[in-house]
């Protein structure tokens, strides 16, 4: 995948601290209104990467339109995840896709906490690799965590073992063209 | 910092994984005087009590035919949810062989998506 130089200075990275702290308010109403603590859990990590996104370093190479456009579709793709057909769910796989949901993103908070100010949405390469704190056990531990949150729900609807094959090619994507823009020298 | 940060973010997981466990067990142990309460309702809807053909307001307003196979078959469809019915009754509509309908297609369809 062709790699274009960074020049421009990075004002997107406000729009996505945005971005985050709106999920973050979301998920702080969501938890007020349903008690459900999860709903916590998802907008600690919102706000962490909220902060992390409006300092974040400039990046000496990024990737190319294309890549960024698969970065945010595989993004954007969990919210096409389908509930239960009429609601009619066994109530032991929902457990199971919701305990599952939770240790994937308790993993994607810690990589979040660790990435610190190098987070991105679309690869990109800014300082040095990440190999500390959760990296020093995982090359993409948020993208480990992501296909541990989402799982669990293939067996909720039988049509998300699509849309989780398609997440997990475009999470493909991304970490092997991060590991290429580590390589450029 | 971050290790404080960690920590929350683990003791926060550790919560909710607590809460949804918690929340299964009660629901498991609710279930069967919830099926036995929705039986008794079913066999009384289906005898065509007058009692319980009322209206939400309790105004003790004798229901028409219509809304009468309307609030039965609510109810039948709370307790398919509820005995966690669903591949039976897919299996049994697909069996009925509607040749205009592709039933399996409709229930299996498209629902809301999920968080």
């Amino acid at each position: 995948m062709q790699t274009v130089e960074a020049v421009k200075t990075d004002y997107k990275k406000y729009l996505g601290s945005l971005i985050m702290l709106g999920f973050a308010i979301i998920s702080i109403t969501r938890w007020t209104q349903s008690g459900e603590l999860f709903f916590l859990v998802l907008s600690f990590r919102d706000l962490i990467a909220s902060y992390f996104l409006a300092r974040r370093e400039n990046a000496e190479i990024k990737s190319n339109k294309t890549m960024a456009m698969i970065a945010y579709l595989s993004s954007g793709l969990p919210l096409l995840y389908f509930s239960a057909p009429f609601g009619l769910e066994i109530r032991a796989y929902r457990l199971v896709a919701d305990l599952l949901t939770i240790v994937g993103f308790l993993i994607v908070t810690w990589a979040t906490i660790d990435l610190g100010t190098k987070i991105g949405v679309s690869p990109a390469k800014r300082g040095k690799k990440q190999t500390k704190g959760i990296y020093a056990f995982v090359n993409h531990p948020m993208y480990l965590g992501y296909a541990i949150a989402q799982f669990g729900w293939m067996f909720i609807n039988k049509w998300n073992i699509v849309i989780y094959g398609c997440s997990l090619l475009l999470f493909y994507l991304r970490s092997n063209q991060e590991n290429k823009l580590f390589k450029t020298k | 910092m971050k290790t404080t940060l960690k920590a929350i973010a683990l003791l926060l997981a550790i919560g909710a994984s607590a809460q949804t466990i918690k929340s299964y067990a009660d629901d498991m142990a609710n279930l069967p005087e919830l099926i036995s309460e929705q039986e008794a309702i079913l066999v009384d809807l289906l005898n065509a009590h007058k009692t319980e053909l009322t209206s939400e307001d309790d105004s003790r307003e004798v229901l028409t035919e219509e809304e009468k196979k309307e609030l039965i078959i609510k109810n039948m469809v709370h307790y398919i949810r509820l005995i966690e019915g669903k591949e039976v009754l897919l299996e049994e509509l697909r069996r009925q062989q509607f040749p205009d309908l592709d039933i399996r297609g409709i229930l299996e369809g498209r629902q809301n998506p999920g968080i």
